[in-house]
């Protein structure tokens, strides 16, 4: 077996090892729901799926992959293979791009990368989307470097949607424009195209993957409207003792306190934590001096921390929030942490070579001068000083659970943070009804809010799953895409959700004037439930469980 | 110097280890903060 191919198989199966140490109970049958992840049986193609419901397109292509992937599989096993695959990906790929004729070196570069706080922070968070895009990163970064495949390396980005493409973007740009020529003219393998035919080609091909969101986002009639109270919302903060670019440094510092991991502000860890991403970020500037993508891959992490660490300072908040204004597209900088992608993919390189240069393997800086497809065989000193390496050897590959040690309490899925659960059966009863009505009609979900915690979830926050599960042929499912975080109210950019919930302010609002054949109530304080219940008194409870109740408006009532 | 380095690097890492299961020990390991808003995404 070639040795690139052995390293992407080690990588592999080191990675599906440390997915099944991360997601632990996640594995079990049935859904993770946590913040932003959202999964569901038997998902129909909506509106929703493809961005055309009036919100923004953030779920596009995402959803549409993994609704045509329900169709063959069952959902629960579609979000399993997903999540494994997320570590799977970046694990093989670190270790196919750390150049070292020795397995250990490249197996503690894929360890860390897989395996550090924005990973744990962006599963939290349930952002699987945008994870898929950084377990490509690697893959990118080999396919620029070797000119070809480009398009197959960028398919995790383009199926997580634009929030894995702009980081992806961040990364694989400055890669092509500071990417170095093969020291040799002939050579199988390298770019020999200059800078800015590569800078060009890699442009036009992420533009392309880009089309499935860019799209439906410029067919929005109102535009694109960004609300600058995100950039308060969603911007970086201290998670560590180090002040919020200390974390950003750390790999850390998310928006949301809630995204994680339990210990994570203990001070040993987190000085361990920030210690090991500085080594690797020093190691892969020091001993990655050969290595064809460095200059680039440096630029985008220098490019990748600034816009994360942009919104730090009250000059940096400012000049975000006048960009949304201006155009609120620029809203996808807001939740500027996961910018620190290229960063943590660098600092894994450096792990990577560190440990070579450690086990005493020449090749890690000599072969960094060539393309990333070296052969064991070329590297002269690989089988000599066996006795003098074994030491070093062992110390190399111990490193590969240095990243465990310093974050266990990502093990397990975050010490139970993330578990899989069952659907109520009331959930699929109410979908039957909606599907066999054949009485035209929406849908709408009460409470008028995005977020839920739901007691048969653990009360863990979750995005409201309604708007996927209940999606039916031919009825709109309106929820609020309102945010709160904290006191902060992050602006619906749903015109009918707008409408909707002005309607909902008054004592006794008309429904079914406003178009919608059915209402679901799937949460709700004591106080909200009996309000609901007043103002549908008229309606009838097609469906009554503790954990939802579907209300069927008259069809009188319907204009 | 190299293996010096990387063993200093393993030590912390394993001093990390021993005192963040001893911190989340004692304190618990609650991973969802009870009593947070109903409806909010999150907190900062």
């Amino acid at each position: 077996m070639p040795h690139q191919a052995r390293a992407a198989l080690a990588g592999a199966v080191l990675g599906l090892t440390l997915a099944t140490l991360a997601l632990g109970p996640a594995l079990s049958w049935g859904f993770v729901l946590i913040h932003d992840m959202v999964f569901v049986p038997d998902p129909a193609f909506s509106r929703f799926t493809f961005g055309l419901a009036g919100g923004a397109p953030r779920v596009v292509p995402s959803d549409a992959v993994v609704t045509a992937l329900s169709q063959v599989l069952p959902g629960e096993l579609v979000q399993k293979l997903i999540l494994l695959a997320v570590f799977v990906l970046g694990a093989s790929g670190v270790a196919v791009l750390v150049p070292s004729p020795g397995l250990a070196p490249r197996l503690a570069a894929a360890a860390f990368y897989v395996w550090n706080p924005y990973v744990a922070e962006r599963l939290l968070i349930g952002q699987w989307a945008l994870l898929l895009g950084y377990a490509g990163l690697p893959w990118v970064v080999h396919a620029l470097c070797r000119g070809r495949r480009l398009a197959v390396s960028l398919l995790p980005a383009a199926t997580g949607g634009f929030a894995a493409m702009l980081v992806t973007a961040v990364t694989a740009l400055p890669v092509a424009a500071l990417l170095r020529r093969p020291a040799r003219a002939g050579a199988a393998d390298g770019d020999h195209r200059g800078p800015w035919a590569r800078v060009l080609r890699t442009g036009v091909v992420l533009g392309a993957f880009c089309l499935p969101w860019l799209v439906p986002a410029a067919l929005r009639p109102h535009g694109l409207a960004g609300d600058p109270v995100g950039v308060e919302a969603f911007a970086s903060r201290a998670d560590t003792p180090f002040g919020t670019l200390g974390s950003l440094l750390s790999l850390g510092g998310i928006w949301n306190a809630n995204a994680v991991p339990v210990g994570y502000g203990e001070v040993v860890g987190a000085v361990a934590r920030l210690l090991l991403t500085v080594v690797g970020i020093a190691a892969f500037v020091r001993l990655g001096r050969g290595l064809p993508y460095r200059n680039g891959l440096a630029l985008a992490g220098v490019i990748g921390f600034a816009i994360a660490g942009a919104g730090v300072t009250e000059a940096g908040r400012s000049a975000l929030k006048w960009l949304v204004g201006v155009w609120g597209g620029f809203a996808v900088f807001r939740d500027a942490q996961q910018y620190v992608a290229p960063v943590a993919l660098l600092a894994a390189v450096g792990i990577g070579l560190l440990a070579a240069a450690a086990a005493r393997v020449p090749g890690a800086v000599a072969e960094a001068g060539r393309v990333p497809e070296a052969e064991p065989e070329r590297v002269p000193a690989a089988g000599r000083d066996r006795g003098r390496r074994a030491p070093a050897g062992v110390l190399a590959g111990l490193l590969v659970a240095v990243p465990v040690a310093v974050l266990p309490t990502m093990a397990w899925g975050a010490l139970g943070a993330l578990d899989a659960v069952p659907y109520p059966r009331a959930w699929y009863e109410a979908r039957v009804t909606l599907r066999d009505d054949p009485a035209p009609g929406d849908v709408l979900v009460l409470p008028f809010e995005s977020y839920r915690r739901f007691d048969w979830n653990g009360g863990r926050p979750v995005l409201d799953p309604a708007q996927r599960f209940f999606a039916v042929p031919g009825r709109r499912v309106v929820t609020n895409d309102v945010v709160r975080v904290g006191e902060l109210v992050v602006r619906s950019e749903d015109p009918r959700a707008t409408e909707v919930e002005r309607v909902l302010e008054g004592r006794s609002p008309d429904l079914a004037g406003l178009g919608f054949r059915y209402v679901i109530v799937d949460a709700g304080t004591v106080e909200e439930c009996k309000r609901f219940a007043d103002w549908l008194r008229d309606a009838e409870v097609v469906v009554d469980a503790p954990e939802l109740r579907l209300y069927r408006l008259e069809p009188s009532r319907t204009p | 110097m190299i293996k010096v380095f990387l063993a200093a690097i393993i030590g912390v890492a394993v001093a990390a280890l021993v005192m963040t299961i001893t911190t989340v020990s004692l304190t618990g390991s609650t991973a969802t903060p009870v009593n947070q808003p109903l409806y909010n995404y999150g907190v900062r």
